[in-house]
């Protein structure tokens, strides 16, 4: 694990100067090379995810962060940004509770503004609802405050892009998490991500520039709910297919598929 | 780890489309094989036959196993042998677990059926009418904040019941007529003791607020009609409210307002094993009055003190002793002018309650059992009345619960009841009349009766989607010395796991108060009330909204009637009839939007006794609380950010009144009024719209300000209260309420009660 983490920091490396080495360019050719480096630096934070290190995707947040004052790129990048922070919170500062908090207040920033750059962005407001739903789990006390925030913003994305699988997923991320006397519960969340895993099916990403995440992820939630379920035969099935999808995806290679089996082996 | 390309990344995607959930439905071989392993496989259906897909089948306790295809067959092999357990679950559908006994080399098919998931009879009320609050519980009809920030509830549990189907609002009062029945006829519960006085500031039609704080209750359970054999010597309804059990964390709370402070702290002394809840509160209504430009009529404007004292002792994990103390005092003045004497009105009343109750679940009994003591004393002066009257109720009582398997439970409990009535003072012989002159009884007198009562029920699921609740109850009066045999049914069908009916049917009796069953004003011959209930339910739940229609048909026999010369008589029957509808949509924080409507149509009758002075004419008539047309809405919403506001809009039909037709002169110097047709007139309609708003803060780590301010009677409509007549009964005017549109305001500031369980 290692050597794989000191390997994919140097790669990252590489790529991060190469970018910087791209952005100064300047000519006929600045919009081409500011889409090409906006899609490595996409690319980039995404693989960053997949093996949840940190490093990679604070450079990749530095990549992004000359496009918040781009014309047309900004409301995108804010998302990024805040995407980037969002998952330094969930995932790799979950035991670090100020330091999740921070990030999370982070990415709230970003998405706020992202949201109000483009009023019909609905992954920002889903992706925003999200980051309210998770702040309640570092307090509870503010629940108050923002369950019902996260409720009006989820349901704006809903009504805006009904039809959108990444918000139909974070959507059902909210039902896991949420208590079932709000509405929430593995019966329901896994109803929402089988919903998601279906919208995929059918969901093109037709600009390369938008949002492509979550293809993967949706079958490591199927597979979560099912394990909740003690329903070990579709959890692996549906972690197998996250992994057909993205085989590096480290979550469900490192983290969700070895509990399962785990998991079993304590039962017997 | 290789950087692909976008392409690379479509075409993968693409590909994977077509199987997204095919991917599901395939055979995955077990992990573990042998060369001598077993094959097992199958099909998996549902009850109608139906293949189903995505069905997980595995051995319990491995990763072997395989999910179904899209005909409902599955296969895959195991190296485990022996004795195994097969398990097949999928979402929507009942678990099911298959004992195999495999052998190496063994070829084994299986068929399974799945039945679809229906909600179970720990999770369902099976009777009909029945209203629940608290935050525990799947069944529950509100949560408690849902009572607590109801706009005209003024945070008063009796108020926001009173926004329910089936309840009519006669007054401005809190008093709880249900269904045609009088105030009587619903019984307050507090921990299963019966509380005697359950009003503040009493009324002829109860009282202005209920006498428990609402921040004392964690829950509460309301059933309008055909409730279980548990509650006995109840005709109508059920109010039964339970107090908060051990706190897991320190708080504080100080509530200012207009009329009222108030403080409360729960303190756990020793974590999960013992604590104390300690509460007062103080109110005095004379600045509100005076800001609001009323209260003219008070000579001395209304004031209470209430406090409590629990301590709450958990001895293991299923065992808990709970000493609950309640005191609450009032005092009120009021200017009156009746027709033979204006003067003025004063009361002061004392309740008290302390129970000692016990609970304990550590077998497969769940046991209960509350020891109390409520008390009610008061004075009161009027004219020529001056009474000191003062009640007493010691009780005892045992419930004990047990499932057999999941689809039975059995319900016993025992009570034994002692009431104590006791009247000092002087009482107006004819009670219309109150000038000082005017005859009046001397009384010195007390009553008591004693109350022995016993059920048994059965809840069962009788099939998938049947559940039934057979009980009976006996209850035997000493002093009227009568047995009654309460038989109760109730079924409940689920048509699906959002449509249900019920129908509950049963017999009801209430005996009689003491000071009825005594010889000089009362009849010891008057037996207990009864009444026959039938209801028909349908409900239609899928979160967040609810939809309940009732029909109910209420039969009254052997009802308490005024007679000249035995008192009272077992003459009186009635009637009461009517549709509820409730529909609620949302809950607090849970949409932006939520609140209720509630409508009831009522038609109630009453054999009734018409005063013609000398001799009591009996007629068939309009009850008293004959509310045709009853309509609550009340709506609630977060209006920017932190601030909430809600409306409560009220309508009622007229209240019945009898009219006054003439009046026959005294020679003590008044007029004694004659009675025309019983109920035959109407007041003018009851509307009233109450708004609030309320600003919510929290601060530091776990502490919150709330403040507050309510407009109620927005519309300042002057709502009727009675006619009232000339010193000879000749002429009438209607009297309206003092309670035009009224501001109140205050903030309650609560330390470390966010993100805990109080």
């Amino acid at each position: 694990m290692t050597l794989l983490r000191k390997a994919v920091d140097l790669q990252y490396s590489i790529t991060v100067l190469l970018l910087f080495l791209l952005i100064p360019c300047s000519g006929t050719a600045q919009s081409d090379q500011e889409t090409s480096t906006f899609l490595k630096a996409k690319r980039l934070m995404t693989d960053a995810i997949n093996t949840s290190n940190r490093e990679p995707l604070l450079q990749a947040r530095e990549v992004l962060e000359p496009f918040t004052k781009h014309e047309t790129l900004s409301a995108l990048a804010h998302y990024y940004l805040g995407y980037i922070d969002y998952r330094i919170g969930v995932v790799i500062e979950q035991s670090n509770r100020n330091s999740a908090v921070a990030a999370l207040d982070s990415a709230v920033s970003h998405l706020e503004i992202a949201v109000k750059e483009d009023e019909s962005f609905a992954e920002a407001y889903a992706l925003l609802a999200s980051c309210y739903g998770i702040k309640i789990g570092f307090a509870p006390h503010k629940g108050i405050v923002y369950g019902p925030k996260s409720g009006r913003l989820m349901n704006k994305a809903k009504t805006i892009a009904p039809e959108n699988p990444r918000v139909a997923l974070l959507d059902a991320i909210g039902m896991y998490y949420a208590p079932t006397i709000f509405g929430g519960g593995v019966d329901k969340a896994l109803k929402g991500f089988r919903r998601a895993a279906q919208l995929f099916a059918s969901w093109e990403d037709v600009d390369p520039l938008q949002p492509s995440w979550g293809r993967e992820e949706v079958y490591a939630w199927i597979g979560i709910a099912h394990s909740k379920r003690n329903e070990s035969i579709l959890a692996r099935i549906a972690f197998e297919k996250a992994l057909e999808i993205n085989p590096d995806y480290g979550w469900v290679k490192y983290v969700l598929m070895p509990g399962l089996t785990k998991g079993a082996k304590e039962k017997e | 780890m290789p950087i692909r390309g976008w392409n690379a990344m479509r075409f993968r995607l693409s590909t994977s489309c077509l199987a997204i959930l095919a991917a599901l439905c395939i055979s995955v071989p077990s992990q573990a094989q042998s060369s001598k392993g077993a094959g097992i496989s199958g099909v998996v259906t549902n009850e109608h036959g139906a293949p189903l897909e995505i069905v997980n089948v595995q051995l319990i306790g491995t990763l072997e196993g395989s999910a179904t295809d899209s005909n409902g067959r599955f296969r895959f092999k195991t190296s485990q042998t022996g004795v195994q357990h097969l398990r097949a679950s999928m979402i929507g559908f009942e678990p099911t677990v298959m004992e195999l006994t495999i052998s190496p080399g063994d070829s084994l098919y299986v068929s399974i059926v799945l039945t679809e998931t229906i909600i179970m009879l720990e999770e369902i009320v099976v009777t009909a009418s029945a209203f629940t609050t608290g935050d525990q519980g799947k069944s529950m009809t509100f949560r408690s904040l849902d009572v607590v920030t109801t706009p005209s509830a003024n945070a008063d549990i009796a108020r926001a019941v009173q926004t329910l189907p089936g309840v009519v609002a006669m007054d401005e009062g809190a008093g709880l007529y249900v269904r045609g029945g009088e105030v009587s006829e619903t019984v307050m519960l507090l921990d299963e003791a019966t509380l005697a006085h359950p009003y503040r500031y009493e009324s002829p039609t109860g009282g202005y607020f209920g006498t428990i704080p609402p921040f004392l209750i964690n829950g509460t359970f309301f059933s309008s009609g055909g409730f279980s054999a548990k509650y006995g010597n109840a005709l109508s309804a059920v109010l039964a409210m339970e107090t908060f059990d051990l706190p897991s964390s320190l708080t504080y709370t100080v509530g200012v307002g207009l009329a009222a402070t108030s403080v409360a702290a729960n303190i756990p002394a020793f974590p999960d094993k013992l604590g104390v809840r300690l509460s007062g509160n103080r109110s005095s209504t004379g600045l509100m009055f005076r800001m609001n430009g009323a209260g003219q009529d008070f000579t001395l404007t209304p004031r209470s003190y209430d406090g409590n004292l629990s301590v709450i002792y958990k001895y293991s994990p299923g065992g808990q002793l709970k000493f609950f103390n309640y005191i609450n005092t009032d005092r009120v003045g009021v200017k009156v002018d009746e027709p033979s004497f204006p003067g003025i009105f004063s009361s002061e009343e004392v309740s008290r309650l302390h129970s000692l109750s016990w609970r304990d679940a550590s077998s497969e009994w769940l046991f209960a059992s509350t020891i109390s003591l409520s008390s009610f004393g008061s004075e009161r002066s009027l004219g020529n009345m001056n009474l000191k009257p003062s009640d007493e109720s010691y009780q005892v009582r045992v419930d004990g619960t047990r499932m057999f398997g999941e689809n039975l439970r059995l319900s016993i409990g025992a009570e034994m009841e002692r009431l104590e009535n006791a009247f000092e003072g002087a009482f107006p012989r004819n009670s219309s009349v109150l000038d000082p002159n005017a005859d009046v009884f001397r009384l010195k007198e007390h009553f008591a009766t004693q109350r022995w009562g016993g059920y048994g029920e059965v809840e069962a699921q009788l099939s998938r989607k049947l559940l039934g609740c057979v009980g009976t109850r006996t209850d035997y009066s000493h002093e009227a010395n009568q047995v009654v045999l309460d038989p109760r049914l109730s079924a409940c069908y689920q048509f699906s796991n959002q449509t249900r009916a019920r129908l509950s049917w049963g017999v009801y009796h209430q005996f009689a108060e003491p000071y009825k069953l005594n010889e000089v004003s009362g009849n010891p011959n008057l037996r207990a009330q009864s009444a026959k209930h039938l209801v028909a339910s349908l409900e239609y739940t899928a979160d967040p909204l609810m939809v309940r229609l009732e029909a109910y048909h209420k039969k009254y026999l052997d009802l308490s009637l005024p007679d000249k010369i035995l008192h009272w008589t077992n003459g009186g029957t009635g009637s009461a009839e009517g549709i509820d509808f409730f529909l609620k949509y949302g809950g607090f924080l849970q949409t932006r939007i939520n609140g209720w409507i509630s409508y009831s149509y009522l038609l109630s009758r009453r054999l009734q006794a018409r005063d013609l002075v000398d001799y009591y004419m009996y007629e068939k008539a309009p009850s008293p609380f004959d509310i045709t047309h009853n309509l609550t809405i009340v709506a609630k919403s977060q209006l920017i950010g932190l601030l909430g506001g809600g409306l409560t809009f009220r309508y009622a039909t007229g209240k019945p009144i009898t009219p006054i037709v003439g009046a026959v002169y005294r020679d003590e110097g008044y007029y004694e009024p004659i009675e025309g047709p019983l109920n035959s007139q109407r007041l003018p309609d009851f509307i009233r719209l109450d708004v609030s708003l309320s600003y919510f803060l929290p601060f530091g780590t776990r502490n919150s300000a709330v403040f507050y301010l309510g407009v109620s009677n927005v519309l300042n409509r002057a709502n009727p209260v009675e006619y009232e007549y000339s010193f000879d009964y000749s002429t009438r005017q209607l009297r309206t309420t003092d309670y035009r549109r009224f501001v109140y305001l205050g903030f309650v500031l609560s330390f470390g009660t966010l993100g805990t369980e109080i």
